[in-house]
């Protein structure tokens, strides 16, 4: 649900007519320039609107890297602004993915506000390597010892949790 | 809830100062681009697209420390505990001569409670280092350590502040303030100076003419009570002294810490604590987005969610590093320059009171210098229908 104060933000920067143009790929490509010049949060913003109205709060995360890649080199802002753009122009419905190997957990996390529904990466240890089917996590004489992957799947769940979404792992494609 | 988003940002509008109510709902609040827009507008307001950083240095001289605080990962409780040291006069100093050729404009230094070091220590380190450079400035010791000294050397809070302030100390830092609200206070740092202590060392030092800073850490067993309860707090002894330059909402990191399995608070927390913090703390003049404790990369959008200031080059950090820190320790002047840029802001370096050192001119244009590198993400962007 859009906020009071998303709507106004949107109404008073002309974006507003977004949202009426999903459909119309034409009058939308036609608004590319105007929307360009957005400030990075009202993007966001808008992107976030279509988001949960298209694809709801369910965030799909797979191991597999086949959804898209953003360029590793952006920076915080700049990558999130990307993200938003992507969402805007995509086709209504679109999955609009982050590699959070690429880009970190943090700021995929953030960036499931800004416009994406999907999370791909290899799952890793400490370490750094991927975590093997029957490894095992937990340390000392209580640790229940479970597999290190439905660990790093509840860490997972509890990072899109505290951003209000919801997850769905699905196995690679 | 008596409270909505709708009657804040009327709130805010009009200038007046936002309830213990506003602040819940602004933790509670389900749409973050909202909290953080509305925070983004009074930090514009204030301080138009200035983003302030400086030269720093950080040294933490020993962890030996008699305090057994259950979030930290840096503390050795004693003096020939495996890992524990503490360096020399002579070490501390060379810190700096070392790094003459390219001089931090402050030095802030962060200690344990360490209980066998004569006062005499704390004096000479600062008068030392003044001896070497002269317009350094001094950000040392937290409230925690003037009030550890305080009993420690059996004096007054203003006792210790006076003989530093002579040996050259100008400010100090804010650690040590963790979670006001004794319900958490009590359970994370029991054996270290009360949330009175430590806003009384403040006071003074308020008194004696010095600007300081202040923090929060957040995200462990706290509650989003406990949170705007401790902005509370601060906003209302600025309100008495005016002392507070800037307050810095500072991450838990799990690691190696008596709180290890916590997970550590989330990048959308991050955001939103500083958020709120420059939401509900209308009289502190500066929000930092610390980038040690949330990621260079994080710290940056938080340049877009209230924060106007992004500490500085730091060097060698210790304190988050043990604790788990994923953050580089040190961030050249360059880098920093090129992420507040990115931000959309203008770099300002600051010196530890706030006097600008050099502004950037705002004339290579972020925004745009963003958008050519957005066109060539585009490219690597594949979205699938």
């Amino acid at each position: 649900m859009m906020s009071e104060l998303v709507r106004r933000a949107l109404d008073a920067a002309g974006l507003l007519r977004v949202l009426t143009l999903r459909n119309n790929r034409v009058e939308l490509e036609g608004m590319r320039a105007e929307v360009e010049k957005a400030d990075w949060i009202l993007l966001g913003a808008l992107a976030n609107v279509i988001r949960a109205v298209e694809v709801g709060d369910r965030v799909r995360v797979s191991a597999n890297a086949s959804v898209a890649v953003t360029q590793s080199d952006l920076r915080g802002l700049a990558f999130l602004r990307s993200i938003s753009l992507a969402r805007i122009f995509s086709a209504p419905g679109a999955t609009i993915g982050v590699d959070f190997e690429q880009v970190g957990l943090e700021l995929a996390q953030v960036a499931l506000s800004f416009g994406a529904n999907e999370l791909c990466g290899e799952m890793r240890n400490k370490r750094g390597a991927t975590i093997a089917e029957d490894e095992l996590g937990g340390v000392g004489r209580r640790s229940k010892r479970l597999p290190l992957a439905t660990i790093k799947k509840r860490e997972l769940t509890d990072v899109l949790a505290a951003a209000g979404r919801t997850v769905e792992f699905v196995e690679a494609r | 809830m008596t409270t909505s988003l709708g009657k804040i940002v009327d709130k805010v509008s009009a200038g007046e100062r936002l309830s213990f109510d506003d602040g819940i709902t602004l933790f509670l609040e389900p749409d973050l681009l909202a909290v953080g827009s509305l925070a983004n507008e009074v930090c514009e307001h204030k301080h138009g697209d200035r983003v302030y950083f400086n030269r720093n240095m950080r040294i933490e001289l020993t962890n030996v420390c008699v305090a057994s605080c259950l979030f930290c990962s840096f503390a050795k409780l004693e003096a020939h505990a495996p890992g524990a040291h503490t360096m020399s006069l002579e070490e501390a100093w060379h810190e700096l001569e070392t790094r003459m050729d390219d001089p931090p404009s402050e030095i802030h230094i962060v200690n344990g409670l360490h209980p066998g070091l004569p006062f005499s220590y704390y004096e000479e380190l600062l008068s030392g280092f003044k001896r070497i450079k002269p317009d350094i400035v001094m950000k040392c010791f937290t409230a925690v350590e003037i009030h550890f000294f305080a009993e420690h050397y059996r004096l007054s809070h203003e006792e210790v502040l006076l003989r530093l302030q002579k040996a050259g100390l100008d400010s100090l830092p804010g650690g040590g303030a963790e979670i006001f609200h004794p319900e958490v206070r009590t359970r994370i740092s029991h054996d270290k100076a009360t949330a009175d202590q430590y806003l009384e060392v403040h006071r003074t030092a308020h008194r004696l003419g010095m600007r300081t800073n202040t923090t929060m850490l957040y995200g462990h067993i706290e509650t989003f009570s406990h949170r705007v309860d401790h902005m509370l707090r601060v906003r209302a002894l600025q309100d008495e002294t005016n002392g507070f330059q800037a307050f810095i909402p500072l991450a838990f990191h799990p690691d190696g810490n008596g709180m290890k399995n916590l997970p550590a608070p989330t990048a959308v927390d991050d955001l939103r604590t500083l958020a709120v913090s420059r939401l509900m703390l209308d009289n502190v003049p500066h929000i930092k987005a610390y980038w040690v404790s949330m990621t260079p990369k994080i710290a940056q959008v938080g340049l877009r969610f209230g924060a106007n200031d992004i500490d500085g080059t730091i060097v060698h950090e210790t304190i988050y590093h043990a604790a788990g820190s994923s953050s580089p320790q040190g961030l050249r002047y360059e880098e920093l320059v090129r992420l507040i840029r990115e931000a959309g802001r203008v770099p300002v370096e600051r010196d530890t009171h706030y006097n600008v050192v050099r502004e950037w001119m705002p004339s290579a244009m972020p925004e745009a210098a963003c958008k050519v590198r957005d066109r060539n993400a585009d490219r690597h962007l594949r979205v699938l229908s």
